[in-house]
């Protein structure tokens, strides 16, 4: 009998909830690294339309992405106020910042809750929607920091 | 559980002893029969086989026991060492290198199967002796570790524990009083972490019944983690065997325990049950040709290197920060302070940069085996001559050099160096010539390929490009030789029709500029027909603290490597003339490429109107120059360079970031991407 | 009569882990506690034959709590449980008088062993 544990298995019910817009969206904690506030970012030149640019976080560079451009669901473009927050992401020690209007609360989310294969999202919202779940009164979009960031599209 | 933490220092001593092999493999072809070499080989193999099976990489494990096999034979002149054994050795090599690097890319050793290269070295030695097959037991049964502990009289023959004069004085005085002695060999499972701690439960554990005298190795090698997965004690005790075996019952994680008793009548301790070390017997410890190595040195983990760096650059940052405030100018004290402070973090960065610093040679060591198999390969005569192998460069960079000058030099083998037969045509001797050298030069380290074949021919390389469409007929007619040449190195330069004298030589060219501009570095090839070729790297020396220039494009700040930049002009705008898009300047008799960087880095609109003169950096990419038109000069710096991650690695004219001493941060140009 | 065992770790997900191994296989786990001030409490009331204590902890660390329970009873039997990495403070914790460490992540063979060698009497 051979049992390995590890405590991903924990934080995998863990998920923080954001809001971009009037939207909730959750994402799984094990991703997260910090949640940060405003923070000046400098531009970077690039084509990518969802790079905002970087920040510089205690002496390290990060840089800092638009989720609203990688979700093509909203059309406004996010901007920095003294609600919004940057939730830093480390994805196998690379460290992305995601731009959230506002970060709600991190809370337990059994995968039971999560109802899969809706079609919420019109066209093309692939593999990085993992489903909803509601969450008292508010429905959350669940979706993988992983798969948003660095699956190639 | 994983070993992943020793992974590292597994792989950089794995590589040494590998090196090592290599390298008297083929000194030992030049003469096989110095046996002080053959010895080197057998503790290389040795140390491989011991790392590696502690590591659980069982191919590379048991190769490298059957390679000890055969040399073992060799050493006690039981077996000819043929050229054909040296070969399979050679072999065996190869396939321990890629095992390694393999390990490298992916923490295990891949699938090989080394049956072959075994069944191979058993032939050699079948007549002698039969192999011992049960290794592969010995990897499985951990969980019966119970019905193993008798019978696990393995192929690991450690010595028995050196002992000094007063060491002996004690066990024999213990003889007499009625103590018992015992030599205690203990072996850990093959996936004991902190063996270090498991070795202190046990010495703990015995030190409950008498006294340790002597251990193999010493308590201080054992306590820095310096062992395999064996090491001895010899404990004097008033307790019997069983005693000591119930003790050592209950701790976890030991694989087998072998106690046997010492008797005390003779001076020397004999052994009972077990035979002495005979190899350590049969040769004492000769001429060692690695001891020569063993100066005033310790052994540091890169990453502890890196993180020194780092505070250095954290304090290179904080200087900046001090000196951007305006007010220290005017008190003198501060000012002097800073000044010294600046003083010192120059030094200290010199200093620390100079502690990761690491001969080429570590790279250069591999060649003369590549060669050796290529020449054979391509039955030509080639010799290799380093110059300046001691040079040195930064550790990161040694790492990730071997791979494009392996690249170059099967270039310069394959397609540049003749075949015999034409070389004594052309009235060259038969043997081609194959120069590597290495030396610094200001802030870089330059390495240089150089053969002596048959050269480019500059004009099927002019051909081949107007053919190809990368430039107009018109233009590279006036385009000089040196850019002609720089053409090679575009990806697919040579596809499939190949202009025949120089067929194939652009193949894979693009990678190798590729990997070394990403180090930061660039190079250049200069070449004469039938003169030969020559390649040269020039190479940072250090990658992550460099000199700036910090200029001003809109309202963003940039920082431009000063080591790229030649001059800064003031320029009236109608100096820049205009040749269909491009614009250039003349800049010292020659014009050269104008290069808005506002454009180039597409920044935010502005309303300011371009004045009249224009503040232009010349910078310069290799032998090229370039105009680079900003907005504003902020001044010189020592900047950190700081990574923008992988996310952003698609970003070619940024090269990384730093932060500036007001929290804010400036990208740095690449100005091998951006002109 | 099974061995009782008192275990110390700040994560509920570790203490539910070991637990699992343990009373699967025939202990009986009399108590737990999330910190080392907590674990000598517990350690006084209950007076297990067995403690599995983790190293980092918040109020008290594991190795202080060694000390302390050693000072209760100097045979207390203690195992220790830590992550990669923390080579001083395990050696730190053998010399306070742990008896043994198991490293995290668990195989439950290493636990299991470890117990039953500790246990031993």
């Amino acid at each position: 009998m051979t049992l390995d544990y590890d405590m991903e298995a924990y934080k995998d019910v863990q998920y923080i909830v954001f809001r971009l817009d009037d939207e909730y969206f959750g994402a799984s904690v094990k991703h997260v690294e910090s949640i940060e506030r405003f923070s000046p970012i400098t531009r970077v030149p690039t084509d990518k339309e969802s790079t905002i640019g970087v920040i510089n976080l205690r002496g390290e560079v990060i840089p800092v992405v638009d989720p609203k451009k990688m979700l093509g669901i909203l059309d406004s473009q996010s901007k920095q106020n003294s609600k919004s927050r940057i939730i830093i992401t480390d994805i196998s020690g690379n460290k992305v910042g995601i731009l959230a209007d506002s970060a709600v609360e991190v809370c337990e989310i059994d995968k039971k809750m999560i109802q899969e294969n809706i079609k919420m999202l019109k066209g093309k919202n692939k593999d990085f929607f993992k489903g909803v779940a509601q969450i008292k009164d508010r429905y959350v979009m669940i979706i993988d920091f992983e798969q948003l960031l660095w699956s190639e599209s | 559980m994983d070993n992943s933490n020793y992974l590292s220092l597994f792989l950089e001593e794995s590589k040494e002893n590998l090196e090592n092999i290599s390298r008297n493999l083929l000194l030992l072809e030049k003469d096989s029969q110095d046996a002080s070499i053959i010895d080197d080989i057998f503790r290389s193999a040795h140390t491989l086989k011991g790392m590696a099976s502690t590591m659980g990489f069982n191919a590379m494990a048991s190769l490298t026991h059957s390679m000890e096999n055969v040399l073992d034979e060799v050493r006690k002149n039981k077996l000819f060492l043929s050229p054909a054994i040296i070969d399979l050795l050679l072999q065996c090599y190869d396939f321990l290198d890629l095992c390694l690097q393999d390990v490298e890319l992916t923490g295990s050793e891949g699938e090989r199967d080394a049956s072959e290269l075994k069944q191979g070295l058993l032939s050699f030695i079948s007549d002698t002796q039969a192999e011992p097959v049960q290794e592969k037991e010995d990897k499985k049964g951990q969980a019966k570790a119970k019905d193993k502990q008798e019978e696990a009289q393995i192929v690991e023959h450690i010595s028995d524990v050196d002992l000094d004069v007063y060491q002996k004085d004690i066990i024999s005085e213990s003889g007499q009083q009625g103590f018992n002695t015992f030599n205690i060999k203990i072996q850990l499972v093959s996936d004991c972490l902190l063996k270090s701690a498991r070795a202190y439960i046990v010495f703990r554990e015995l030190e409950t019944l008498g006294e340790i005298v002597a251990s193999n190795p010493s308590a201080e090698d054992i306590e820095e983690e310096q062992f395999g997965n064996t090491f001895s004690v010899i404990l004097v005790t008033t307790s019997d065997v069983e005693a000591v075996k119930h003790v050592l019952d209950l701790v976890t994680e030991l694989e087998s325990v072998e106690i046997t008793q010492i008797s005390t009548e003779t001076e020397k301790p004999v052994v009972n049950d077990i035979e002495v070390g005979k190899h350590q017997k049969a040769s004492p410890q000769k001429k060692t040709t690695t001891s020569s190595k063993l100066g005033k040195s310790i052994r540091v983990d890169i990453d502890r290197l890196d993180s020194l760096m780092n505070l250095v650059s954290e304090l290179i940052i904080v200087k900046n920060r001090i000196q951007s405030e305006n007010s220290y100018e005017q008190d003198k004290n501060l000012l002097e302070s800073v000044e010294y402070l600046g003083r010192v973090t120059t030094d200290l960065h010199e200093t620390v940069m100079k502690v990761r610093m690491v001969p080429v040679e570590i790279v250069f060591n591999r060649f003369p085996r590549i060669i050796r198999d290529l020449a054979k390969e391509t039955h030509k005569s080639v010799e290799l001559i380093t110059e300046g192998s001691n040079t040195e460069v930064d550790r990161s960079i040694i790492d990730e050099l071997s791979e494009p000058l392996i690249h170059l030099i099967r270039n310069s083998i394959d397609h540049g160096l003749e075949t015999k037969e034409e070389r004594i045509k052309n009235g060259k001797p038969e043997t081609g010539y194959i120069y590597l050298r290495a030396y610094h030069e200001g802030n870089n380290v330059v390495i240089e390929v150089e053969d002596d074949g048959q050269g480019l021919d500059i004009d099927k390389i002019r051909e081949k490009i107007v053919k190809l469409d990368l430039a107009s007929e018109e233009t590279i007619k006036e385009t000089d030789d040196n850019q002609v040449m720089s053409f090679i190195f575009e990806p697919g330069f040579t596809t499939s029709d190949a202009v025949t004298n120089i067929s194939g030589r652009g193949v894979g060219l693009d990678v190798v500029k590729t990997k070394i501009e990403a180090l930061g570095g660039i190079v250049d090839i200069s070449t004469g027909k039938s003169k030969g070729t020559k390649f040269t790297i020039r190479l940072p020396l250090t990658l992550s603290i460099i000199k700036a220039l910090l200029v001003k494009v809109s309202d963003e700040k940039y920082a431009l490597p000063l080591g790229s930049i030649a001059e800064i002009l003031e320029v009236e705008s109608e100096q820049i003339n205009k040749l269909k898009e491009q614009e250039l300047i003349q800049y010292r008799g020659q014009l050269i490429p104008v290069i808005r960087l506002k454009k180039l880095l597409k920044t935010p609109e502005d309303n300011i109107r371009e004045p009249d003169r224009l503040i232009m950096v010349i910078v310069k990419k290799g032998e090229r120059h370039f105009g680079l038109v900003i907005d504003d000069l902020v001044g010189q710096q020592e900047i950190v360079i700081k990574s923008l991650g992988e996310y952003l690695a698609d970003i070619q004219i940024v090269s990384g970031a730093t932060i500036l001493g007001d929290g804010s941060i400036a990208l740095i140009l690449d100005i091998n991407h951006v002109a | 009569m099974a061995k009782k065992i008192l275990i110390v770790d700040d994560a509920l997900f570790m203490r539910m882990m070991i637990k699992n191994i343990l009373t699967k296989n025939g202990y009986e786990v009399v108590a737990e506690a999330e910190n080392g001030l907590k674990a000598i409490e517990k350690y006084q009331q209950t007076n297990p034959d067995l403690v599995i204590m983790d190293i980092t902890m918040p109020e008290l660390n594991g190795i202080e709590a060694v000390r302390r329970i050693k000072k209760i009873n100097k045979d207390a039997k203690i195992i220790m449980c830590s992550a990669m990495g923390q080579r001083s403070m395990v050696f730190e914790s053998l010399q306070a008088g742990a008896r043994d460490f198991i490293l995290k992540p668990f195989q439950a063979e290493r636990v299991l062993d470890a117990v039953k060698k500790a246990t031993y009497s």
